[in-house]
């Protein structure tokens, strides 16, 4: 996409504009640009909805008794999931374990039944929870910006990118996207080389301008480039000498 | 908040030590609150998600990886947590009633329930739609624009330069202002 240049200068004084500490006139001018620009418009809505007291401000507000208490209701949770214990039977259990009996089979179920349920209820929450951590643990990959294992996730997407019989927009897209963002995939060097190529044309040129010049490009560098393409998405991208330039 | 302390609590923790979770528990409640207001708006849900994401902690502690940050990791379980309860559409599992605290802290109850439904419909929206974005500009979003990580800090956990994160943020945040405002055209 082709940004006039009021428009950058716009996203620049976003958060200014979302805090309220810009000088009023430069604010006006700004919501007057919104006003006719339906992106950038957009963008103010997303800013203001997100603008609000900082996080050092929101921290001051947590009252020290819920600090305190944070501890003693995380104990009390635990607790209530812990399984019963048989071990702690008083004369009341087997009086009233007695009359549940009666009133299950009086009703048709059975206690076999019952525990069963309770025991997959358990079970399917722990799952649960374990999904959740599961999906904590490769968003945490994520995190990592391990050089050996980038290096490893980038010469597995240049062999994909070899075996691939046509490549679209789209698809370089998202392949990039399967890469950990910090994954660097060209020097500076080979960067500008492809930009100054005889057979880059115009647009793919203009966007790849915007990469690092003094450091390697990473996966998420690419992507942002090709996000600064107006190009249709089922566009085919020439595979064999992209690969060429990343060997 | 010195990063190696946590680390080390959360070792402990791991091979038995509880009072290492106690110590992480009365450390991190507060920014933990803080982040899960950011999401919700509400201080109400913000503890109790607080608590949820303790409680996960305990429960899993066997799966943190020692050699990496306890501090990462913990902020991508509330994440999640955080971003179920917007899913599960703002579901209040219990009514806390009585708490001096949360009554200062919410204020009188709003003029305009209308505007309170509208904030947190957009806010679902505005999260629904970052699942489109691809995963770097989602996580440049999340944890800058929503819980306001530092750049530097966020930078550095993605694995990306500041430069980077930067231009992620831009394509993040205009892409996603497209696809609200397509939704809004489309209704």
């Amino acid at each position: 996409m082709t940004e006039r240049i009021e428009c950058r200068v716009f996203e620049e004084r976003l958060d200014a504009l979302a805090r309220g500490t810009l000088p009023p006139d430069l604010a006006v001018e700004l919501r007057a640009h919104a006003a006719g620009c339906a992106a950038c418009r957009g963008l103010a809505a997303l800013g203001d909805h997100l603008a609000g007291p900082d996080l050092a401000t929101l921290e001051s507000r947590v009252p020290d008794a819920w600090i305190d208490g944070m501890w003693d209701s995380v104990q009390t949770a635990l607790a209530d999931e812990a399984p019963l214990r048989t071990s702690r039977r008083s004369l009341r259990v087997p009086l009233l374990a007695a009359a549940v009996v009666a009133l299950l089979v009086a009703t048709g179920w059975s206690i076999t039944a019952w525990s069963r349920a309770e025991r997959r209820s358990t079970a399917l929450a722990s799952e649960l929870a374990d999904q959740r951590i599961r999906l904590a643990e490769l968003e945490a990959r994520l995190d990592d910006a391990v050089a050996p294992g980038a290096a490893t996730a980038a010469g597995g997407w240049l062999r994909s990118l070899d075996g691939a019989d046509e490549l679209t927009l789209d698809g370089l897209r998202a392949a990039l996207a399967d890469l950990p963002p910090g994954t660097p995939l060209l020097s500076a060097a080979k960067a500008r080389a492809l930009a100054s190529s005889r057979w880059m044309p115009g647009p793919w040129r203009a966007s790849l301008e915007h990469l690092p010049v003094d450091e390697p490009v990473t996966a998420a560098d690419l992507l942002n480039a090709l996000d600064e393409l107006d190009l249709p998405g089922g566009m085919p991208v020439p595979a064999d000498r992209l690969l060429d330039l990343l060997s | 908040m010195d990063e190696g302390r946590l680390d080390d609590w959360a070792a402990g923790f791991r091979n038995g030590d509880e009072h290492g979770f106690r110590r992480l528990v009365e450390s991190l409640t507060r920014t933990l609150v803080a982040v899960a207001y950011r999401y919700t708006g509400d201080w109400d849900w913000a503890r109790d998600l607080t608590q949820d994401t303790w409680v996960r902690v305990h429960r899993n502690i066997r799966r943190y990886d020692p050699s990496r940050s306890f501090l990462s990791w913990i902020h991508t379980i509330h994440r999640n947590g955080c971003l179920d309860h917007v899913r599960r559409g703002w579901v209040r599992h219990e009514t806390v009633t009585g708490d001096a605290e949360l009554a200062r802290l919410s204020g009188p109850a709003p003029d305009d329930p209308a505007a309170d439904l509208e904030w947190r419909e957009f806010r679902t929206r505005v999260l629904a739609a970052a699942e489109q974005l691809s995963e770097a500009q989602r996580q440049a979003f999340l944890r800058v624009d929503v819980e306001q990580g530092s750049g530097i800090d966020v930078a550095r956990a993605l694995g990306i330069s500041p430069g980077t994160l930067r231009a992620t943020l831009h394509h993040a945040r205009r892409r996603l202002a497209r696809i609200l405002g397509g939704a809004e055209e489309a209704s």
